[in-house]
C-alpha cells in the first residue's frame, strides 16, 4: 500500500508552511511517539533553519491536554547563554514524548516563532 | 437499501469498523521484553520467584504471601474489598496476570515495572511489613542456593537484594498469563472468515455494544483491554475511603522511586522514555487511577479501585447513570450515562463473561 501524503498546513497568519510526519506512523494509542516537522516559508518554499517550533497537542472535546511534557530537539547549537544559537538543518524540527493516550479528536498545534514573526498552525487528529 | 444495512448489523455481519475494532483486542501478543530486568526471561529466576511468591516467611507475622492476597484460584485477586494482610489497606488487589505486558504499576502507577511494583508490598506495614535488611535476611535463609544461581552471591546492600527479589518474583509473573477466552476463539474465526459458535448471540450483542455504543473500547482497549492510562471515574466515595489522589500523586512518587527504570538497580537505566517525558502535573491526574485489565473480570469481583461495586452488574449500572460527582478533580469528559435497557446491559455482562480463560 503506498504510503499516505504527509499532513501539511500554513499557519493561520500565512507565513510558514508545515509538512509532518510522526515515528511511529499512524499515531499509536497510549504509546509515545514523535513528530518531526520541515517549516518552509509559505511564499517562497525555502526551509527555514533558524526559527523555534514548539508542538503540543490537546483534545478540545475534553479540555486535557496530552499526559506527558514532550521536549524539542533543540537543533545543531553554537554558543553560550545570550548567545546560544541553533540552527535546523533542512528546516526540520523534531519533537519526542508526545503521547495520545486517549481515541478521539486530538488538535496539533505548532507555535512558530521565525524571521516573520510569531505565527501558529492547527491541525485535527483523528484516532 | 436500509434492509440490506439493518441486515449488514446483525452480529453475523459487522461493519468495518466494528470488525477491526473487534480483532484489535486479540489474540494476546507474547509479553515484551524487559529491559530493566536482565533475568525477566530465565527460567530459574522464575523457579526464584515462584518460591518467593508463596513464601509465607517473608513478612513480619510470618503468615503473608504475595499469594495470600493475590490468589491463584481467584485469577491472582483475593475475592475482598480492599486488600488485608498484616492490616487492612484503601485499595483493591489487583491481578497480576496482566502485569507483563504493562507500563504502569499499582492502581496509581506509583511503580514503572513489575520488579518495582513486587518489592513494594514486602515493604508496606500493611502488607508484608518487612524491612530492606529482613528481606535480605530472608533470603540468605530460605532461597539459597536457588537465589545465588540467578544472582550471585547475596549483596550486602538490602536494596539491591530487594529489587532482585522483585526481579524474580516479576520472571514468575511472565509465567502467569490470562489465557485465551471464549471471546479469542471468535476473533480468531472471525479473522479467518469462518462461521463461530464461540459467542451466544447474546454475548455477540454485548460485543456490539462494547465496541461500539456504550464506548467501553474508549478505554478498555487492545488485547488486554485496557489503555494502561488513568481516569477519574467520579465514583461515589466509600464512608471510609476519604480521598485518595490516585495518579496525581503516583505520577510524581514514580519519578522518585529508587527502584525506578533510571535508579541505580536498573538494568537498563539510560532507556527510560516513559519516565523522561511523564508529566506529573497533568491536572486530569486528579483521583484518576488506571484502566484494569477485563481479561478474567467475570471472576475477579469485587470491582474499582477500592472495590466499591461487587457485581459486574452493579458496574453497569454506574455506567448507566453515572450517579453524583467526583470530590476531586473532575469525571472523565467522555463519561455520558449510558441508558442502556435491562437487555442491554445483561448483554454486557454476558459478554464480559465470555472473556474467561478456557480451560
Amino acid at each position: 500500500m503506498p504510503a499516505a501524503p504527509a499532513p501539511e498546513g500554513v499557519t493561520a497568519l500565512g507565513h510558514y508552511r508545515l509538512t509532518w510526519t510522526t515515528e511511529p506512523s499512524p499515531v499509536p494509542l497510549a504509546q509515545l511517539f514523535e513528530i518531526e516537522a520541515t517549516l518552509t516559508d509559505a511564499r517562497t518554499g525555502a526551509p527555514i533553519e533558524d526559527a523555534e517550533v514548539r508542538i503540543d497537542a490537546r483534545m478540545p472535546q475534553h479540555g486535557h491536554g496530552m499526559a506527558t511534557k514532550p521536549q524539542d530537539d533543540p537543533g545543531a547549537c553554537t554558543g553560550e547563554g545570550q548567545a546560544r544559537t541553533c540552527r535546523h538543518p533542512g528546516g526540520r524540527y523534531r519533537t519526542r514524548g508526545m503521547k495520545f493516550h486517549m481515541p478521539g479528536e486530538w488538535t496539533l498545534s505548532f507555535d512558530v516563532s521565525g524571521p516573520a514573526g510569531a505565527d501558529r498552525l492547527e491541525a485535527v487528529q483523528r484516532l | 437499501m436500509l434492509l440490506l444495512a439493518m441486515a449488514c448489523a446483525e452480529p453475523e455481519g459487522w461493519t468495518d469498523l466494528e470488525r477491526t475494532r473487534i480483532l484489535s483486542l486479540s489474540p494476546l501478543p507474547a509479553p515484551p521484553p524487559r529491559p530493566t530486568n536482565a533475568v525477566a526471561d530465565l527460567p530459574a529466576a522464575a523457579e526464584l520467584g515462584r518460591a518467593l511468591f508463596f513464601d509465607e516467611g517473608m513478612s513480619a507475622d510470618g503468615q503473608t504471601s504475595c499469594a495470600s492476597c493475590h490468589v491463584p484460584d481467584l485469577h491472582f485477586t483475593d475475592g475482598e474489598r480492599v486488600a488485608t494482610a498484616i492490616g487492612t489497606g484503601k485499595r483493591n488487589t489487583p491481578s497480576i496476570e496482566a502485569s507483563a505486558w504493562g507500563t504502569w504499576y499499582f492502581w496509581d502507577g506509583r511503580a514503572d515495572s513489575a520488579w518495582a511494583q513486587a518489592a513494594g508490598p514486602l515493604l508496606n506495614p500493611l502488607e508484608h511489613g518487612l524491612g530492606a535488611d529482613a528481606v535480605r535476611a530472608r533470603v540468605a535463609e530460605a532461597h539459597s542456593p536457588a537465589f545465588e544461581d540467578v544472582f550471585g552471591p547475596v549483596s550486602d546492600d538490602p536494596q539491591r537484594v530487594l529489587a532482585q527479589v522483585g526481579k524474580a518474583i516479576e520472571a514468575f509473573e511472565r509465567t502467569v498469563g490470562p489465557g485465551a477466552s471464549r471471546f479469542d476463539r471468535y476473533a480468531d474465526d472471525l479473522r479467518a472468515g469462518r462461521e463461530s459458535d464461540a459467542l451466544t448471540a447474546q454475548e455477540a450483542r454485548g460485543l456490539r455494544l462494547f465496541v461500539g455504543e456504550a464506548g467501553c473500547v474508549d478505554c478498555h482497549n487492545g488485547p488486554l483491554f485496557t489503555d494502561g492510562q488513568f481516569h477519574n471515574l467520579g465514583l461515589p466515595t466509600v464512608p471510609d475511603g476519604g480521598i485518595d489522589p490516585g495518579r496525581a500523586r503516583g505520577a510524581g512518587d514514580v519519578l522518585v522511586d529508587p527502584l525506578n527504570c533510571r535508579g541505580a538497580y536498573s538494568d537498563a537505566p539510560d532507556a527510560c522514555p516513559e519516565l523522561t517525558y511523564l508529566d506529573p502535573s497533568f491536572p486530569d491526574f486528579a483521583a484518576a487511577f488506571k484502566t484494569p485489565s477485563l481479561r478474567n473480570v467475570a471472576r475477579t469481583a469485587p470491582y474499582m479501585h477500592d472495590g466499591q461495586l461487587a457485581t459486574l452488574d452493579a458496574v453497569l449500572l454506574f455506567y448507566d447513570t453515572l450517579p453524583g460527582r467526583a470530590l476531586v478533580g473532575h469525571r472523565e469528559l467522555t463519561l455520558r450515562p449510558l441508558r442502556l435497557s435491562d437487555r442491554d446491559r445483561a448483554a454486557l455482562v454476558a459478554f464480559l463473561g465470555a472473556l474467561t480463560a478456557e480451560p
